[in-house]
């Protein structure tokens, strides 16, 4: 019994010394997850939260076009960033042809029409 | 040689060791004496290194025995035989001298004997220098005598070399053989496999020679010249083994209509030589 742990220990003890020795191993398994992990928990949520404020910052503008407003519409647009106009709608020679919303959209002066 | 060059070591009886189809050793039997150096000769594929494997515990016989001379079987006691294989197998990432320690270690011998000994060996292959060194740069030549210093360290009382001057230099050819002569006179016994009669000529005492599994002949290089009526070595090797080499692989496949139907369709081919005859070379 003791010949055969004195053979483990043996084996186990060259074999700590072989892994210690093979810094390539050390580096692939130590190392890299040192630098990975400060990349990971650190530098992503910083970026993800950067960009998160750029997309909070943004002010739509949107213009509902209509004669009626109902109070519904007008809370679920209600944002902080969400900035309403409401003009009356009005008709060149048919309502499917939108005047100068499109190019304004277009151009962004706007961000969306609605009617 | 003294009275202990007649002592029964090591003992092959009626061994026959086949993998799969192949038989590479066919009813073998022979006698190791201590204090002799004993030379396995034979061509690629004789079955040297089945002998060497099975006498140094690694291999166990399909049938027969090999036995040393207190009766027990040769892999419950390794600790007595001191091998060196073809490919060294050494640690890259160890010293030389760790290698050594390390295979002395689990043979249960202590450092100082262990280290006694390497030191006492290592100054015959001028190896001294180079124990504290990793073997990973180690030349062919050094990492065959790391290999030797490690198979002598714990003491055995038989020596196993499967080719060991095979692809060294001249000078540390030399050195090798001169170790195995050093080991004999110091009453140890060696078992030598080597394809170069000139080696076995200069260092064993008695050759065996192996030609398909089988032992053709056993004895001193002169008792081999005088028994094939032949000047040289050489020549008395030639005569004793004019036997084709052995087909290696036979196949059995072949004999049921699944196994000609598995030929048909995956065996390899050679072309046909009446399908060659008059194809023009340029085409």
């Amino acid at each position: 019994m003791s010949n055969s742990f004195h053979r483990v220990k043996t084996i186990a003890k060259k074999e700590v010394i072989e892994f210690v020795r093979d810094w390539r191993t050390i580096v692939a398994i130590i190392i890299i997850p040192i630098l990975m992990f400060p990349v990971l928990f650190i530098v992503f949520p910083v970026l993800l939260e950067s960009e998160a404020a750029e997309l909070d910052s943004r002010i739509i503008e949107i213009e509902v076009q209509g004669n009626q407003f109902p109070d519904q519409l007008i809370q679920q647009f209600n944002y902080s960033t969400t900035e309403i106009t409401l003009t009356n709608v009005t008709f060149n020679e048919s309502l499917s042809i939108p005047g100068d919303d499109f190019n304004r959209v277009r151009n962004m002066e706007i961000d969306a029409v609605l009617f | 040689m003294s009275n202990m060059a007649h002592e029964s070591l090591l003992t092959v009886s009626n061994v026959f060791k086949n993998f799969g189809d192949v038989i590479a050793l066919d009813g073998v039997s022979l006698e190791i004496n201590s204090g002799e150096i004993v030379g396995l000769v034979g061509s690629n594929g004789a079955g040297k290194t089945t002998l060497l494997r099975l006498m140094s515990g690694v291999y166990r016989p399909s049938r027969g025995s090999v036995t040393l001379a207190d009766g027990n079987q040769v892999h419950n006691m390794r600790s007595t035989l001191g091998v060196v294989p073809e490919s060294t197998g050494l640690y890259s990432r160890l010293t030389a001298w760790e290698n050594i320690r390390y295979h002395s270690r689990l043979y249960g011998v202590s450092d100082e004997t262990s280290w006694k000994r390497t030191l006492k060996f290592a100054e015959s292959l001028e190896m001294e220098d180079n124990l504290s060194r990793y073997t990973r740069g180690f030349s062919r030549g050094m990492r065959q005598k790391t290999a030797l210093l490690r198979a002598l360290a714990h003491g055995p009382k038989v020596l196993l070399l499967d080719e060991p001057t095979a692809g060294l230099d001249i000078t540390s050819a030399r050195t090798v053989r001169s170790l195995v002569k050093q080991v004999r006179n110091e009453g140890g016994t060696v078992i030598y496999s080597t394809h170069q009669l000139y080696e076995a000529q200069q260092v064993c005492d008695r050759i065996i020679i192996i030609h398909n599994g089988v032992i053709k002949a056993d004895g001193s290089p002169q008792e081999l010249m005088s028994i094939t009526e032949c000047n040289s070595l050489e020549e008395a090797y030639v005569n004793l083994t004019q036997e084709k080499a052995r087909m290696r692989f036979e196949d059995k496949k072949s004999d049921g209509p699944l196994g000609k139907l598995w030929n048909k369709l995956f065996k390899p081919k050679l072309p046909d030589k009446t399908e060659l005859m008059g194809v023009d070379e340029d085409e």
